[in-house]
């Protein structure tokens, strides 16, 4: 059972909701999507988007209805020890990979709009130190973090969709339907690696303080960022329509910021508003080690500190070794494309699925309980003169 | 580990990440402070011989002579070539984070400019927000040089000149982006704002000669000669040319050249025409209009000038009786700068309506102006068939230029 002082508020829920809704997501695929689907890319991603919503629901029902217990007690006591074990080695890998993708995204983000002489081994030693403390954390700290964060990452957020929204016409999105549904789905697949983040959420499960607002506030949290997410890729694609080829990876939302304002000798506001709104991808980052260093330490009992160490480690020499940001798209988009899709539906699902089994258990033993307190009573108002 | 020593690793590694934000950028990199900043390029020629010419903002205290600006010319077999030789020329590196407008010479082809354009755009060389001008009359390298001259002996900057009109003139502007798209739109045409310097004589005796034949009116642009410190809002600036006498003017955008179709050199747009696809151009919603000679409830009134403080403009296409309907609806607001008008207690009974009507009149006759001569010349710089495109996929498959009937609803608000 997860103590009370280590659960997570609503409020700290909706924090941690709306930054893995919005992040990742915004910074890179758009533009992948827009390369290889064109202006389907906003249907694409309405799917991705509604996907990852039903994905939501299931997630939060899972933490109202868990018996306060974590993942690892609840599929331990559902499918056994060493399933257990297995399990949460294959999910630490998946967000270790996960996390691979993240840093790369950054890296393509810092040399392409901010600095054009990047170093990345210098710049990757602070970012993988972040990833390292948020990984030997606790969830509550991850979450008191998300919370502190949210409200400067959602006013850069809203400056940036009001400097975007007044420049952009928005009619350039259309027309609708030219790459074919086919396609566009077979697209929405490929890039399965780069969303489906709520699953982190599963770190969660048990150790959320739950209140009323607790379903209504993360699905809430979930819809906005998902409107935010659309409204970029409405505005990117709007932007870019039909010479998608000349957009670089790394300048999507700066590239529509940048035509949306137009004159650039009065200063690129929408570079700051963005610098702002990076911190809710290392918060993210600081989400998917802390995942990774908690299912690893489910299957082997290591201290946090060391393992989150050794992972920052480890992932500073394999982000050093990675060749390119193309590499590292195509490996994820070639490797990973199914085992992501399945996951991110299966993680769910599974949340549901031992948490309804943990809840019926729970039932169960109150009952068994209740009864013998009850036999007890009777008992007692028997001896009783 | 202990949570105070978590809470101070964590501190640690918070400062240094800010620290490397901080400083690395400017101290890690050996480069930084030997960089000129590239605020106008200027392209002239085509593939196998393109030269580029750069106005650059120098740091005053690496400038001997006190100049913040200059220019620099290079030549090349390509575009990256060129700027290649520039910066090899200069002994620095160009940073064109700033770069702000783009001209291009005269006689550029389209498929010369498209490469051009694209190669910049994804060499991130510049940003998608630069603007794009057509120098009709001289080289692009000749132009900025000029402008550039013009610029030392007033604060005038070619840069900001273009910038200044997108923001507060009526006038058509467009960026690279935006040309690039509309040039990969079904239209497959695109248009871009003319500039150019010219001495003021040959202005003024050009400009009255255009005039005489225009009765209606018009806006902002060539119309106000007299007006040489109007702060840009007639569409020029005018200045001393450097080391001479003689006036200068910068003249801009009462012209655009159009690029597509089969013709592969520009074809530049007569006045009329231009000022009708700026009526059309949505983000075309600041600046000064001018009606002259109008004749209001008998009244013949030299002169109405207004302000343009708001445009909308919407389009839809649809097949009405077999044939291509694209039909524009344009409301705009005006604020009328004379204020003798607005203080006539009699304005609002005589004259506002009647102005209205004017003003309607002649945005009406500017745009079918502009579609008329689209036909003629066979090249869609309006994108009617790309409206066609978006909304009425049926009108898109049969679509023929010549015979598109368009129709006009504009409506005028005069606000007091």
């Amino acid at each position: 059972m997860v103590s009370t002082e280590k659960r997570i508020s609503t409020s700290q829920m909706f924090a941690l909701i709306f930054i893995l809704g919005m992040s990742l997501k915004m910074m890179m695929l758009p533009v992948l999507l827009l390369k290889a689907a064109g202006r389907d890319s906003v249907i694409a991603l309405t799917v991705i988007l509604l996907s990852e919503l039903v994905c939501l629901v299931a997630i939060v029902a899972a933490v109202v209805l868990s018996p306060g217990l974590s993942f690892p007690e609840l599929l331990r006591g559902f499918a056994g020890k060493w399933t257990s074990k297995i399990v949460c080695m294959l999910f630490s890998l998946f967000f270790v990979f996960k996390l691979v993708l993240l840093s790369g995204e950054v890296r393509i983000f810092f040399s392409e709009n901010l600095f054009d002489d990047f170093h990345w081994g210098a710049y990757a030693l602070p970012f993988f130190a972040l990833i390292t403390v948020f990984g030997m954390g606790t969830a509550r700290a991850l979450g008191r973090t998300a919370q502190f964060l949210l409200p400067f990452i959602f006013i850069a957020t809203v400056l940036m969709l009001v400097l975007i929204g007044g420049g952009v016409d928005f009619t350039e999105v259309l027309p609708f339907g030219e790459f074919g549904v086919r396609n566009t789905l077979s697209e929405t697949v490929r890039y399965a690696m780069w969303y489906g983040d709520y699953s982190a959420l599963i770190v969660f499960l048990g150790s959320v303080k739950r209140s009323k607002f607790t379903v209504s506030a993360s699905i809430v949290s979930g819809a906005v960022a998902s409107a935010v997410v659309l409204f970029f890729t409405l505005g990117l694609t709007a932007s870019f329509s039909n010479v998608c080829n000349v957009i670089r990876f790394g300048q999507n939302v700066t590239g529509m910021s940048h035509y949306a304002l137009g004159n650039v000798m009065e200063g690129r506001f929408d570079l700051l508003m963005f610098c702002v709104w990076m911190i809710s991808v290392f918060v993210k980052a600081g989400i998917f080690s802390y995942t990774s260093v908690y299912f690893f330490r489910s299957a082997v009992p290591l201290k946090a500190p060391a393992v989150s160490l050794a992972l920052g480690v480890i992932l500073y020499f394999v982000s050093m070794l990675t060749p390119s940001a193309t590499g590292l798209h195509t490996f994820m988009m070639n490797v990973f494309a199914v085992p992501a899709l399945v996951l991110q539906f299966l993680i769910p699902a599974f949340m549901l699925t031992v948490a309804l089994a943990g809840r019926k258990k729970q039932f169960k033993r109150d009952d068994r309980k209740y009864s013998v307190a009850d036999s007890d009573k009777g008992d007692g108002d028997e001896t009783q003169p | 580990m202990k949570r105070s020593h978590k809470i101070m690793l964590y501190k640690l590694s918070c400062l240094l990440f800010a620290l490397v934000l901080m400083f690395l950028p400017h101290r890690g990199q050996p480069y930084s402070d030997i960089r000129v900043l590239a605020t106008v390029l200027g392209v002239d020629g085509g593939e196998g011989n393109v030269s580029v010419s750069a106005q650059l903002a120098v740091p005053v205290a690496q400038n001997g002579d006190g100049k913040a600006s200059t220019v620099a010319r290079a030549t090349g077999g390509s575009l990256p070539e060129a700027l290649e030789n520039l910066e090899i020329g200069l002994g620095r590196r160009i940073d064109y984070g700033h770069l702000s407008t783009v001209a291009i010479g005269e006689g550029a082809l389209i498929d010369d400019i498209y490469n051009y354009m694209s190669y910049l755009l994804s060499s991130g060389k510049m940003g998608p927000g630069a603007f794009l001008v057509y120098c009709s009359k001289s080289q692009a390298g000749d132009f900025i040089e000029e402008a550039q001259q013009m610029g030392e002996s007033s604060d005038a900057e070619l840069a900001n000149f273009i910038s200044y009109s997108k923001r507060a003139n009526h006038v058509a502007t467009t960026t690279a982006l935006k040309f690039l798209q509309t040039l990969n739109s079904s239209s497959h045409a695109a248009t871009m704002p003319c500039v150019q310097l010219e001495d003021e004589d040959e202005k003024s005796n050009s400009g009255s000669g255009e005039q005489s034949g225009q009765s209606g009116g018009g806006q902002g642009g060539s119309q106000q000669q007299d007006e040489q410190s109007s702060s840009g809002s007639s569409g020029q600036s005018g200045q001393s040319g450097g080391g001479e006498n003689k006036k200068k003017k910068l003249v801009a955008v009462d012209a655009v050249a159009a690029f597509g179709g089969d013709i592969k050199a520009a074809t530049i747009l007569d006045e009329l025409t231009t000022r009708g696809v700026v009526w059309q151009d949505p983000n075309s919603d600041f600046g000064l209009v001018e009606l002259r000679d109008v004749l209001i409830d008998g009244e013949e009134v030299p002169s109405v000038s207004a302000r343009l403080t708001g445009k909308k403009v919407s389009r839809s296409a649809k097949i009405e009786n077999g044939e291509n309907v694209l039909s524009y609806k344009i409301k705009i607001k005006l604020r009328l700068d004379d204020s003798r008008i607005c203080g006539n207690p009699l304005f609002y009974d005589k004259w506002k309506n009647a102005l209205e009507e004017e003003f309607g009149s002649v945005v009406q006759s500017n745009l079918m102006r502009s579609v008329e001569v689209s036909k003629e010349m066979n090249l869609d710089f309006l994108g009617i068939r790309e409206s066609f495109r978006k909304y009425c996929r049926k009108g898109y498959d049969n679509f023929e230029l010549s015979s598109v009937v368009v129709n006009t609803d504009i409506s005028v608000t005069i606000q007091t």
